[in-house]
């Protein structure tokens, strides 16, 4: 393994000499609507500084390419990882962070193998205090207003009230480390896209580290593999009422329904109903102004009228729905691509697999007789599962192209995943 | 009270106990009837909760969720909920605040409703108008959390117990208690030269054993029960007790990992078994208590009610 | 000498009431502040009475969180409230003292039991997967939507407060009921008066001075309903019909960044409250009521 002469570390000595105290936020999706709020601060406009540089990373070889605001891709984990830096990054004193998760807090690092052996790589002790999605308002909120912000702390866009007011007092001001060229220095954040920096100026002065994932946040709609299969149910739709039908088969009055919540995402990209915005003769549209808008919803309510989604649907949290995914309450789950990796954390059996049903155009084909006559014996079941397989992901529709969906898939992903 | 109904009644109509006649049948019937109701309304849904944690994880997915007659018995869910993780740690937390907190309490409660029982004494008409008046209004959510942050409690376990810790209504049914302690011992063991903190400690605590049982019930249960405090004040989860883990898991559904637990993902029984489990062990110590300290909720409640 | 002891005594416990009671009042001056958590007091901007303008201008959030918090509030005294009573009543009238005594205890659990454990029991209970909803399911019957509708959210709060708390609010009444004299029902019934003459005549008009005292305090406390039973079940329902006084105070707050409104949605709940108890005990005086206190 070479190792590249790559000194990637930001010290406290550098930080510190950009501004007051220490702190830094790293931003949830590529940008989202900053709260202007009542705390001042002076509207961010990009245009007042110049954004980082991109320079993509060169030091490994990546499987997929990414373009158009998808990110590079592996296709497994590398067999033999690259040693990227020259010793631990870490300059031996602690960092503490604030960040939410979707998945349960792991424990503490002192009960934790993992934990401890990536604070030995990093050099430090790197202790991360990690919040419930649902809780992280509550917490962030406290902290401020309790002057407990840590080192580094998750930014929500559109979600912190007076932003500008709070980041130029308590978080440190990155410009001159980061701003154009400046970012070759850190060859890692240099890979980040320069679109994405975007939400993290404000009043002219970078704060932060953006944490491009939109095309992750995209909502689909997973599908029990082994369920189906069990049942001989191919997760395919071909048309709005072929969807209809299958949900209806996957019901029972034993407590068994279709779905965990009215999947609306997918019933919009059905009716090719954009992401969030788009623009039109020079003006923004929001996408509850498409045509197909209206029709989505209505779908979506006679899902609930046919008793087809679980009653409780609009009472729980999202890993609520998961764990009924799991126990098989539910077979269809509507969440982000992100969500796929935390079923890792619940109890699955051997057979668990997760298949990704893409939305069809509503009229392409097929009908709800063909799907409930003929359907289980005509078709054979996939081949072979493996292991939460996503084989059919690849025909995304147009509105699910992320370079128009990560505003809002962004934001989004907030609440959701 | 002193039961004056039980007297030997000749059998013969119409009968009559204090001037009142007996109720006739229908009147027992209807009566039985909401009782009966009432009671099974409060029993039934912990019957439920208890034999659903108890069940086997293959009644419990079988039956989607509840189940109220077990057909066998698995301790499982209550295994996995001891094995270490979060539940057993914010157990420890909720039991550390309960008692360290009520004993704080009955401390800070009874010395203060002793010292407003002294009629005459120095500063304790003021002092007691500064308890009365408090009772009429409650400072808010918002600056209750800026006095702990400006005290510097936000994450510290005191911040579960310090504000908290001295309810005027308590003060108040103490005090109230103190007064009505008869003159003629304080003031004798006055004369034989008993110090105030002699009289209060030998004379005044024994004597109250009543009174300070219910209410010590009420600052245990206040304890053991609160979960917004911590909310607000403790950004480390690793603090939190109890009843927020229960809101976190079983209210707001959350699913409780292997993670959570320290255990390997795979062996988890059912999430509802888990919560059910969750549930018992939160409401056990309650009614573990309960028994012993009920005789006393009357008199208690009484004292309060009559502000001297 | 002895003073002093006494002043000692009363000094740990004194000190918490004037640090979380009066010294937190002071955390008021924020509803006249813009106030931002991260300037602290020191530093927000004082804006005088901008903030108050919340309650004229006909907002929406919170004109909706004061119509919700007034329906709670009447339902609750309506319905909740005289439920103890008849209970009380009904506890009273029963010749065996072992039978009573055991729906006592089972009647007073309840109330010791906390929110979450109440809203968990009533999740677990009536939720679209519940044990009842089971059940129905089970015979074929149709399932009924309780937990997350928002057209039975009322009906859903009012029952909850009515399960953990109705039988706890009879322990007032059954003292008072106990210490009604004797003699009165004696004489009653020497004149030939039946069980119910007796109840309207002599029970009732004993309990009235109890039941007035507990509604001023009702009245005193009827801008605050349940905030941590609210505050679970918010997400459920939304806040169009769960967002109260007291929710809308922490949401707009501490939540939503408004430190300075929501602090003057409070104090202006705060003081009301305190002028809704004087009047209603100046009211209950000039009925030639005890009251709460009397000055």
């Amino acid at each position: 393994m070479n190792m590249l002469p790559i000194d990637p570390r930001i010290t406290r000595r550098n930080l510190l000499r950009g501004g007051l105290g220490l702190g830094a936020f790293a931003v949830l999706g590529l940008a989202g609507c900053s709260n202007e709020g009542r705390g001042g601060g002076a509207l961010a406009t990009s245009a007042s500084v110049a954004l980082p540089t991109y320079i993509p990373f060169e030091g490994i070889a990546v499987d997929l390419k990414g373009a158009d605001g998808v990110s590079d891709t592996m296709l497994a984990y590398p067999a033999n990882p690259k040693t990227l830096t020259d010793g631990p990054p870490g300059d031996g004193q602690d960092i503490r962070a604030l960040a939410m998760t979707n998945t349960s807090i792991p424990p503490s690092a002192d009960r934790n193998e993992f934990w401890q052996a990536l604070n030995e790589r990093l050099g430090c002790s790197y202790a991360v205090s990690q919040v419930l999605a649902g809780d992280f308002t509550d917490r962030f909120q406290t902290a401020v207003a309790g002057d407990q912000l840590p080192d580094l702390f998750t930014i929500l866009p559109g979600q912190v009230p007076g932003l500008p007011g709070l980041l130029a007092e308590r978080a440190t001001d990155l410009t001159d480390l980061l701003s154009g060229d400046a970012v070759a220095k850190y060859p890692f954040l240099a890979n980040i896209p320069t679109e994405s920096w975007k939400s993290t100026v404000h009043g002219g002065k970078i704060y932060g580290i953006p944490i491009p994932r939109g095309p992750v946040s995209s909502r689909v709609t997973y599908a029990r593999q082994d369920l189906l299969d069990a049942q001989g149910i191919p997760a395919e739709v071909s048309s709005l009422d072929d969807f209809h039908a299958l949900c209806k088969e996957l019901t029972s009055s034993s407590g068994r329904w279709a779905l965990g919540q009215v999947p609306r995402e997918y019933l919009r990209q059905m009716y090719e109903v954009p992401n969030g915005w788009t623009e039109a003769g020079g003006k923004l549209v929001s996408a509850n102004e498409h045509e197909g808008q209206e029709a989505a919803l209505e779908e979506g309510r006679r899902l609930v009228a046919d008793g087809l989604v679980h009653p409780d649907a609009f009472s729980v949290e999202q890993p609520q729905r998961k764990t009924w995914l799991v126990n098989g309450t539910i077979t269809l789950l509507d969440d982000t691509f992100s969500a796929w990796s935390d079923f890792s954390n619940f109890p699955i059996s051997d057979e668990f697999r997760l298949a990704v049903v893409p939305p069809p155009g509503r009229r392409t084909s097929g009908s709800p007789a063909r799907r409930t006559t003929s359907r289980r014996s005509a078709r054979s079941p996939p081949t072979g599962p493996r292991p939460c397989s996503g084989s059919s992901t690849t025909s995304q529709p147009p509105s699910a192209a992320p370079s128009t969906s990560s505003r809002t898939t962004a934001s989004r992903a907030s609440t959701t995943s | 009270m002193i039961d004056t109904r039980r007297r030997a009644q000749p059998r013969g109509k119409p009968q009559v106990i204090d001037g009142v006649a007996l109720p006739g049948p229908v009147e027992r019937v209807v009566k039985g009837i909401i009782l009966t109701v009432a009671c099974a309304l409060v029993i039934l849904p912990f019957v439920g909760i208890i034999s659903t944690s108890l069940a086997t994880p293959e009644q419990v997915t079988q039956a989607g969720g509840f189940v109220f007659l077990p057909t066998g018995i698995d301790l499982g869910a209550y295994r996995m909920i001891f094995a270490g993780g979060v539940v057993t740690q914010a157990l420890w937390i909720s039991v550390l605040v309960t008692s360290v907190g009520t004993a704080i309490s009955l401390a800070l409660t009874t010395t203060l409703g002793w010292a407003l029982s002294r009629r005459g004494a120095f500063g304790v008409r003021a002092m007691l108008l500064l308890v009365l008046v408090s009772l009429l209004f409650n400072p808010g959510i918002i600056p209750s959390y800026l006095v702990v942050q400006q005290l510097g409690l936000l994450d510290s376990l005191w911040a579960l117990i310090i504000p908290t810790s001295v309810s005027a209504f308590n003060v108040v049914v103490v005090r109230a208690f103190f007064v009505r302690l008869p003159h003629e011992i304080i003031d004798s063991a006055r004369i034989d030269g008993a110090s105030e903190w002699q009289l209060f400690t030998r004379i005044g605590l024994p004597l109250s054993k009543p009174v300070l049982a219910v209410v010590g019930l009420f600052y245990g249960v206040g304890y053991w029960n609160a979960f917004f405090n911590a909310l607000l004040y403790m950004s480390d989860a690793s603090k939190w007790p109890l009843q927020l883990v229960l809101r976190t898991f079983v209210v707001d559904g959350t699913q409780l990992g292997g993670q959570d637990l320290g255990i390997d993902a795979g062996a988890l029984p059912p999430q509802t078994s888990l919560q059910m489990a969750i549930l018992v062990v939160s409401v056990v110590p309650v009614l573990l208590v309960y028994p012993f300290l009920q005789r006393h909720f009357a008199q208690g409640m009484l004292t309060g009610a009559v502000k001297g | 000498m002895r003073d002093r002891a006494i002043l000692l005594l009363a000094l740990p416990g004194i000190a918490v009431i004037i640090v979380f009671q009066y010294l937190a009042l002071g955390g008021n001056v924020i509803a006249f502040q813009d106030y931002q958590p991260y300037l602290g007091m020191g530093r927000s901007l004082w804006v005088g009475l901008e903030n108050f303008a919340i309650l004229f201008s006909g907002d929406p959030a919170f004109l909706g969180a004061l119509r919700n918090t007034l329906v709670i509030t009447l339902l609750q005294t309506v319905l909740v409230f005289p439920a103890p009573i008849v209970l009380a009543l009904i506890l009273h009238s029963l010749v065996s003292n072992r039978v009573r005594q055991l729906v006592q205890s089972v009647l007073y659990l309840p109330h010791f039991l906390s929110w979450v454990i109440v809203v968990a029991v009533f999740q677990q209970v009536l939720g679209g997967a519940g044990l009842l909803n089971n059940f129905l399911r089970a015979r074929g019957w149709e399932a009924v939507g309780i937990i997350g509708n928002s057209d039975v959210f009322y009906a859903l709060i009012t029952s909850q407060v009515m399960w953990k708390d109705t039988g706890w609010a009879t322990i007032l009444f059954l003292a008072v009921l106990a210490g009604i004299d004797k003699s009165l029902y004696e004489a009653s019934a020497v004149d030939g008066a039946s069980r119910w003459r007796q109840t309207w005549h002599i029970t009732l008009p004993g309990m009235r001075p109890i039941i007035i005292m507990l509604l001023i305090l009702k009245l005193g406390d009827s801008l605050s309903v349940g905030f941590e039973q609210l505050i679970l079940q918010q997400q459920a329902v939304g806040l169009g019909v769960s967002e109260v006084l007291d929710t809308y105070v922490y949401n707009q707050g501490v939540i939503g960044g408004y430190w300075g409104v929501a602090a003057a949605v409070g104090l202006v709940k705060g003081v009301l409250g305190l002028v809704l108890v004087l009047v209603a005990n100046r009211v209950a005086h000039a009925f030639g009521e005890e009251g709460v206190y009397r000055a």
